[in-house]
């Protein structure tokens, strides 16, 4: 929780969901194709120590695993995050177990669940076998009812298949719609499509959201969080986000951008109230790509500059902050904040691990 | 005589910011993906990129044109010419393919429908949008309006190295900011790329509305968007690519 005073003194309570979160697994041990694995958290790392302020940036063996606690001591009493929702990609060629850790998000979200907020992940390819895990992982995890509401779907996930190798899906399918109307039955109601680096077939442009918007389009009952708001295919994302009012901009890694290049993050912003509106914007950190402390102290401290306010016509207020850091994603779960605050008071998040409302004073400029 | 006075490393370098990254709409010499240069009996590059898993089809684009463009500027034999992608999750697979000359779909038969020749094309027209967006943005903050710079020909752009004159009518606008005349420069020659015999300046918007009207929703949409998004990715792929390389130095 934020406690943010406005340099007229006026104060507001700031309830922040961060719809993007790790506990991931990148430790030597998982490395099953060990090129492969130590290349994807290579990449990671260069993110991380890319866009990080100096003294966030971690070491190299830090980086690989962090675990449980250290996450509760950054995301929930440092950077005064209420509630972190995770986004597994499994990597399993990659990886021994999960990259995306469910078992031990999992472990954590059973202990707090008004704290950590427990997502899995589908592969169209797993045919019905996929299907009873996806039943089971609800049958485990939903034990409130904004658990197990959303799959993260990494389209560019490599996979072994009869002996060759498949290296992605697409939403569009027949396939990937089965899993879909399935994901209604079962309540999974948000989806989070995340684009990587390869698709399948390979002369089309992975990173390209246009079989979202088709499943958009075909299943208008659920909602769909489009991760990193759609980069690098930022003109198609906001495209198709303007058409289908049930896509969501998430703004993981765009938020990174805050510190160090504040005037291309502000054209972010302003395009994004400009195409979408307040309402269909959520914060997320990535982290352990990025602490979320400085980018929800940049985010409360950030001005648009007047220039692109007047060329875009928006507005970047307090109001619309909150709306960001949290309300909007706590509409999306069918989170009470209220209710969540109350058992927030006294949870051992708060009373062991010492998180409390952290107060944010705005200069007078 | 020795190859190596025949070829200079300046001429490989200036044949190679001629290739563009299609993702970034920036020369691969600018993005600093160009890691070796060797000229012996063949000339040979090396490149690197951001990460490790740049997709492809995209790297299959670049090394192709950086073989095509050497070649066409040395006057040699694309057989002389061999460019590598080095740190690449599939290095070996697209160094031989496109050292042997194949096409994209026979590299990568088993995954692929047909060429990349489609979304090369994508790509270079998203190119021509963000570069149109600019140079309205320019004109316009000059004092043109959207009617006077869609019936500009390109006759009216009058490049004279440290200045560009636009000519409409009875106005002269003279531009001077060497950003703002890299921009209308970067437009105009890809516009002269693509129809080489034309006149007509603003091209890539017919969708059948009017012309005013389409360059008007270019400014406060699409090629916003399209301009942002080039903007991003361009200084994601920097920032990577430095703390990749300083990474590597340092062999984590």
């Amino acid at each position: 929780m934020l406690v943010v005073e406005e340099p007229d003194g006026k104060r507001h309570e700031i309830f922040v969901i961060d719809y993007h979160t790790h506990i991931w697994r990148g430790d030597r041990n998982n490395w099953l194709r060990p090129d492969l694995a130590k290349g994807w958290i290579d990449c990671f790392y260069d993110y991380h120590r890319s866009l990080s302020p100096k003294e966030y940036v971690w070491d190299y063996e830090t980086f690989l695993y962090y675990g449980a606690e250290r996450f509760i001591r950054d995301v929930f009493v440092d950077a005064g995050v209420d509630m972190a929702i995770s986004q597994p990609a499994y990597l399993q060629y990659f990886f021994r177990e999960p990259f995306g850790n469910t078992e031990e998000f999992g472990k954590m979200a059973l202990l707090y669940p008004e704290r950590f907020i427990i997502g899995t992940r589908w592969d169209p390819r797993e045919g019905e076998e996929g299907k009873r895990q996806l039943e089971n992982d609800v049958r485990r995890f939903r034990v409130r009812p904004w658990q197990m509401r959303h799959v993260k779907l990494y389209t560019a996930e490599w996979k072994a298949i009869g002996g060759s190798l498949s290296r992605g899906w697409r939403l569009d399918t027949k396939e990937a719609f089965e899993y879909l109307e399935y994901n209604k039955e079962l309540g999974i109601d948000i989806q989070v499509p995340h684009k990587g680096p390869t698709v399948w077939p390979l002369d089309k442009d992975s990173f390209d959201v246009h079989d979202v918007d088709a499943a958009a389009t075909s299943f208008p009952e659920l909602r769909f969080l489009v991760t990193h708001i759609g980069l690098p295919r930022y003109d198609d994302f906001a495209w198709i986000a303007k058409q289908d009012k049930n896509i969501y901009a998430g703004l993981a890694v765009a938020t990174a951008f805050i510190k160090s290049r504040p005037r291309y993050f502000a054209e972010i912003i302003a395009n994004l109230l400009y195409w979408l509106g307040p309402d269909r914007i959520i914060f997320g950190s990535d982290y352990a790509l990025w602490h979320p402390k400085w980018i929800i102290d940049g985010l409360i401290r950030f001005e648009l500059p007047k220039d692109i306010e007047s060329e875009y016509g928006v507005e970047l207020s307090m109001e619309v902050k909150k709306k960001i850091l949290g309300e909007n994603a706590a509409r999306l779960w069918g989170i009470d904040i209220n209710e969540v605050k109350k058992i927030h008071e006294r949870d051992d998040i708060s009373t062991k691990y010492g998180a409390k409302p952290r107060y944010i004073k705005i200069a007078e400029k | 005589m020795d190859s190596s006075e025949i070829y200079s490393v300046d001429a490989v370098y200036k044949a190679l910011s001629k290739v563009y990254d299609p993702e970034l709409d920036e020369p691969i010499t600018r993005l600093g993906f160009v890691r070796e240069v060797k000229i012996g009996d063949s000339v040979e590059v090396v490149i690197s990129t951001s990460t490790y898993w740049c997709s492809p089809n995209f790297i299959y684009m670049i090394l192709e044109d950086a073989r095509r463009e050497i070649s066409r500027a040395l006057g040699i034999d694309p057989k002389r010419v061999r460019v590598y992608i080095r740190g690449h999750h599939d290095e070996d697979r697209i160094n031989d393919c496109v050292n042997r000359g194949e096409r994209f779909e026979n590299c990568y038969r088993s995954e692929t429908w047909r060429g990349i020749e489609d979304l090369y094309r994508i790509f270079l027209e998203k190119r021509l949008i963000r570069r149109l967006y600019g140079f309205i943005k320019i004109a316009t903050r000059y004092g043109l309006s959207l009617q006077e710079i869609a019936g500009l020909r390109r006759g009216d752009v009058i490049d004279l190295e440290d200045l560009i004159v636009i000519r409409s009518g009875s106005k002269e606008i003279r531009v001077l900011d060497s950003s703002d005349i890299a921009i209308i420069r970067s437009y105009v020659s890809l516009v002269k790329e693509l129809i080489p015999a034309g006149e007509d300046l603003v091209i890539g918007v017919g969708s059948g509305k009017p012309i005013v009207e389409e360059l008007e929703t270019l400014l406060r949409t699409r090629g916003r968007a399209i301009d942002l998004g080039f903007t991003l990715n361009s200084e994601l792929c920097r920032l990577l690519l430095e703390s990749r390389i300083s990474r590597e130095a340092g062999s984590l």
